[in-house]
């Protein structure tokens, strides 16, 4: 039982809870279990708080006993990106800088989290201060991807990708700035979804470059996405930049129908240089997608070529003065404690600010940054939806990329446009190219994260990849 | 003087909002406990995020009015980068290129002052030092800023002053700050540099060199913790750098820090080591989009400003401009000036609305104000608003004088009652038996008595010596207790004078 427990999604979990059948302590107990069995292989922990879950997950069972209503995330076991912070456990950001930072605050999404009595296992390795493509700019340790452990889970979100690929949790919450979510999803065969910029707070989330950070969850399937978004969107008083709009019931927009859908698929994401085995299985999704009744439209994101040097201005830019804060005297220690990637951005951010080089850089890549959002704007006014492959390859080995910035930089090419405009975006997985997961990325319109799902869902139901499971 | 004097001052506001400028925390924060009044925002913990004061964007519009500013539609906040402890997040929210008020002007004795902005930031911490330790107190981190640059259209120490004064006194009209230098929530910068006549011009915000673009270095001070010193440390700075080329020696350009205790300004840093701020929009705050309608609407809640009052006092109450400064340095004075003025005019009209009074009046009531109620708060260091007495009941006194109730003498004895007690002046008046005598006989016993205890000065007036005649008559008074009716004592003496 014990063993198909921890592969129940939130959905089924939180129907057998709710009807007794089985406890929230017992589920707890089988993920802590399958951590202490298998996190020693894929590393995707930091941190693991055992004594807080099995205490949060009593509540609940003394809830339900009690026959007190419970909300879907009750129960349900999920692990926290180091870079949110969580009161009273410590958070790093997967930084030395930050080693045995305890927060005096809790991130608005963990609050909201908590407050839904989600049960928290622990917090989950990242690049450091989420900057990287694979967890191996970690401070402390490479997390593995659970289809081959000598290869990397993606990143930034990496250990939580993993975490959820392996059954060490039923979700992760997460940040994606440049395709931290998404890309990691992807390589780990599991659902990641981006939001809106402004759907999901973004309060006690360590900012890496504020203006493309956002919040979101890594899930087994479309459904229990769906269901975290639910629970973390909406505004918040404590920060500017969300939205205040209505959250939809995004569970109901799944089941809508599709047919007839236009859905674009942009000529600049299928190019040379994707590899072949990943974009045959990425056509033939998109295949199945027509034959669900969509509509194939080819589309083009004209200025796509300059989303990976606009970001690679744009980000470093705001690192640089969100890493200022940093400076030895508050937390102690001191720069030197900075890994070689956040110090390569604080020093190109440091330079793009610099009075003589402002306009050339930072204000030129803003302006790219307005173009790049006209392009989503005006390709949604001919399809409703787009869609593409999440990454040019499948998940690579360890040290293939690390010495070569510029080719991790690549691994964000189909990830990182979506983050410049702001649009939401998901990653489903949608097969395998030998023997390693693929992900579909679908885009959707700002603050229309419905269709995203909705279309994701449509898909996912229709095959099985969302229910292979790795062998560890 | 060979050279013109140009000064430049960017004068600091602290805004005393309920809460500071990007977090919920209590702006009050004198003599608070220290790192009392903080929390992740304005501590610049990981993941905070400010959220913009709408009460101090307000402030900072009015302030922005009241100094004759152009609002912009279209304002934003950006990062400014500099590293020093008090500093938590590493930079300073503040406003760049799209601040909230520009292009404004001041007059000052006289001349118009420029004012090239006006911008919202965030305070920083304060660093403590002791013998050993070097402690960050946060409480001040946050408290909103407003800074208000001028043009270099300042020409002299004592004119920098009052403009410094005059900002003061305008940000206290509107309510919005204590600016107080003693206590840091007003402070002030000074660039100074002196030009050859005619070889200089003023370019956006800018001197510029006329020929060649040549010009001589600027110093900015800073330190200048009182309105004195800000003359004192101008003048200091000046002389210093006239000297300097008078002995031909190169002057550098430089901050420099003012010693108050020694009189002179000291090197702190050179302009070459001045930081680059690398500024940019802050995104974590979206920019503004303001309105016509909103500016009016603030435009409504700005109270009549000095200036106006001064012109108004000088027209309808027919003041002297010097009379009508000094009843309006505040607007807690002016209030009650006016407020006196109102109600003797009602008094005399016994309880008519006002519309007009005699010119002679006002007067009265300026000189009571400006003499009797100043001298004692200033004596007693009351402030106006602790002050028993009302401007309702100093009209009441003046109307008992007028009734010939008392004489201006005894008004002031009664007046230094009403305040210490805030008694009306008809109730002290009775309980102390102030009431002038005006009884014809009660006052011929008097006058007839100091008549024959005073043969001599009676005899001097005989033979025509006058002033003799005010020494009998102090000598009534003071047989009454200065209660006796002067006209009619005099009329009296004369009478048995013959």
């Amino acid at each position: 039982m014990k063993g198909k427990l921890i592969e129940l999604t939130i959905k089924e979990a939180h129907k057998l809870i709710k009807d007794r059948e089985i406890s929230a302590v017992e589920l707890t107990e089988g993920f802590l279990a399958r951590i202490r069995d298998v996190d020693a292989k894929i590393k995707a922990y930091l941190t693991v708080t055992p004594e807080l879950a099995l205490a949060q997950a009593k509540a609940v069972d003394d809830f339900v006993a009690k026959k007190q209503e419970i909300g879907l995330l009750a129960g349900i076991p999920g692990t926290i990106k180091d870079v949110l912070m969580t009161k009273g456990i410590q958070t790093t950001a997967a930084s030395k800088i930050l080693e045995n930072f305890n927060p005096p605050y809790s991130a608005t999404t963990v609050d909201k989290l908590l407050d839904q009595r989600a049960v928290l296992l622990g917090k989950t390795n990242c690049d450091e201060f989420a900057m990287g493509a694979s967890t191996e700019n970690s401070a402390y340790f490479e997390s593995r991807n659970p289809w081959d452990l000598q290869r990397v889970p993606g990143g930034s979100s990496g250990g939580s990708a993993a975490a959820v690929a392996a059954s060490e949790a039923m979700f992760a919450l997460a940040s994606d700035t440049g395709g931290s979510i998404r890309q990691p999803a992807s390589f780990c065969g599991v659902v990641g979804l981006k939001p809106t910029y402004g759907r999901v707070s973004r309060f006690g989330l360590i900012a890496m470059a504020s203006s493309f950070d956002t919040v979101g969850p890594i899930t087994r399937d479309v459904k229990d996405a769906a269901i975290v978004l639910q629970e973390i969107a909406g505004s918040d008083a404590n920060d500017s930049t969300s939205l205040k709009k209505d959250v939809p019931d995004y569970l109901k927009a799944l089941e809508r129908p599709i047919k007839s859908l236009k859905v674009g698929m942009p000529k600049e994401y299928f190019i040379k240089g994707i590899d072949p085995t990943v974009e045959k299985v990425v056509r033939e999704a998109i295949k199945k997608i027509e034959g669900l009744g969509a509509e194939l439209v080819e589309v083009s994101l004209p200025h796509t070529q300059y989303a990976i040097p606009t970001y690679y201005i744009l980000v470093p830019s705001e690192v640089s003065s969100n890493m200022a804060r940093f400076d030895r005297i508050r937390y102690g220690l001191g720069r030197d404690k900075f890994g070689e990637e956040v110090k390569r951005r604080i020093m190109l951010g440091t330079y793009a600010l610099s009075s003589g080089y402002f306009d050339a850089y930072y204000s030129k890549a803003a302006k790219v940054r307005t173009l790049i959002k006209q392009d989503f704007e005006e390709v949604f006014k001919k399809v409703d939806i787009l869609v593409t492959p999440t990454t040019p390859s499948t998940a690579f080995k360890f040290g293939e990329n690390i010495n070569d910035p510029l080719k991790m930089y690549l691994a964000d090419i189909f990830t990182c446009p979506v983050n410049l405009a702001g649009v939401p975006a998901i990653s489903i997985p949608c097969g395998f190219a030998d023997g390693l997961p693929v992900g579909l990325q679908v885009i959707g319109p700002h603050f229309d994260e419905e269709r995203v799902l909705n279309v994701a869902y449509h898909y996912e139901q229709s095959t099985d990849w969302h229910n292979q499971k790795p062998e560890i | 003087m060979k050279y013109d004097v140009i000064i430049g001052l960017e004068v600091h506001v602290q805004l005393k909002t309920k809460s500071k400028m990007f977090c919920r925390c209590s702006a009050s924060v004198w003599k608070a406990q220290p790192n009392s009044h903080t929390c992740p925002v304005c501590l610049g913990l990981p993941g905070a995020l400010p959220v913009a004061n709408e009460e101090a964007v307000r402030e900072a519009l009015k302030i922005g009015l009241a100094l004759n500013c152009q609002l912009l539609n279209r304002a934003k906040f950006d990062r400014k980068h500099y590293f020093y402890p008090d500093l938590s997040k590493g930079y300073q929210i503040s406003q760049y290129d799209l601040p909230f008020c520009v292009n404004g002007w001041l007059e000052v004795d006289g001349s118009r002052i420029g004012v090239t902005r006006s911008h919202l930031e965030e305070d920083t911490g304060k660093l403590v030092h002791d013998d050993k330790n070097s402690l960050i107190d946060f409480n001040r981190s946050g408290i909103p800023l407003m800074e208000v640059v001028s043009e270099p259209d300042i020409r002299s120490p004592q004119e920098a002053r009052l403009y410094a004064q005059k900002i003061q006194q305008i940000v206290r009209y509107l309510g919005v700050s204590d600016a107080d230098m003693e206590r840091g929530s007003l402070r002030v910068d000074a660039n100074v540099s002196l030009q050859k006549p005619g070889k200089w011009k003023v370019e956006d915000g800018k001197v510029l060199g006329v020929v060649n673009n040549e010009l001589n270095p600027k110093v900015e001070i800073k330190n200048m913790n009182s309105f004195r010193s800000i003359e004192r440390a101008l003048t200091y700075e000046i002389e210093r750098q006239l000297q300097l080329f008078e002995k031909e020696e190169k002057l550098s350009q430089e901050t420099r820090g003012w010693v108050e205790a020694k009189g002179i300004t000291v090197k702190q840093r050179s302009k070459e080591f001045a930081p680059d701020y690398r500024y940019f929009p802050e995104p974590d705050l979206p920019p503004f989009v303001f309105k016509n309608s909103y500016f009016e609407v603030i435009k409504k809640e700005i109270p009549e400003l000095p200036d106006q009052k001064i012109n108004r006092f000088y027209h309808d109450y027919a003041l002297e401009i010097k009379e009508a400064e000094i009843v309006t340095a505040t607007k807690e004075l002016a209030d009650w000036f006016e407020g006196a003025v109102k109600a003797y005019a009602q008094t005399e009209k016994e309880g008519t609305t006002y519309d007009h009074i005699d010119s002679w009046k006002v007067k009265l009531i300026y000189n009571w104000v400006s003499g009797e109620l100043l001298r004692r708060i200033n004596e007693l260091q009351v402030p106006l608003g602790e002050v028993k007495v009302t401007p309702a009941q100093l009209a009441e006194l003046l109307y008992l004088i007028d009734k010939g109730e008392i004489s201006s003498t005894i008004a002031k004895e009664v007046f230094a009652e009403m305040f210490k007690t805030g008694l009306d002046a008809k109730k002290i008046v009775e309980e102390k038996g102030l009431k002038q005598v005006s009884d014809e006989i009660q006052l011929r016993e008097a006058v007839r008595e100091v008549i024959n205890l005073n043969p001599k000065p009676v005899a001097d007036i005989a033979v025509g010596k006058k002033e003799a005649k005010g020494f009998l008559i102090g000598q009534i008074m003071k047989m009454t207790s200065g209660r006796a009716n002067p006209g009619l004592v005099n009329k009296i003496l004369e009478e048995e004078l013959g």
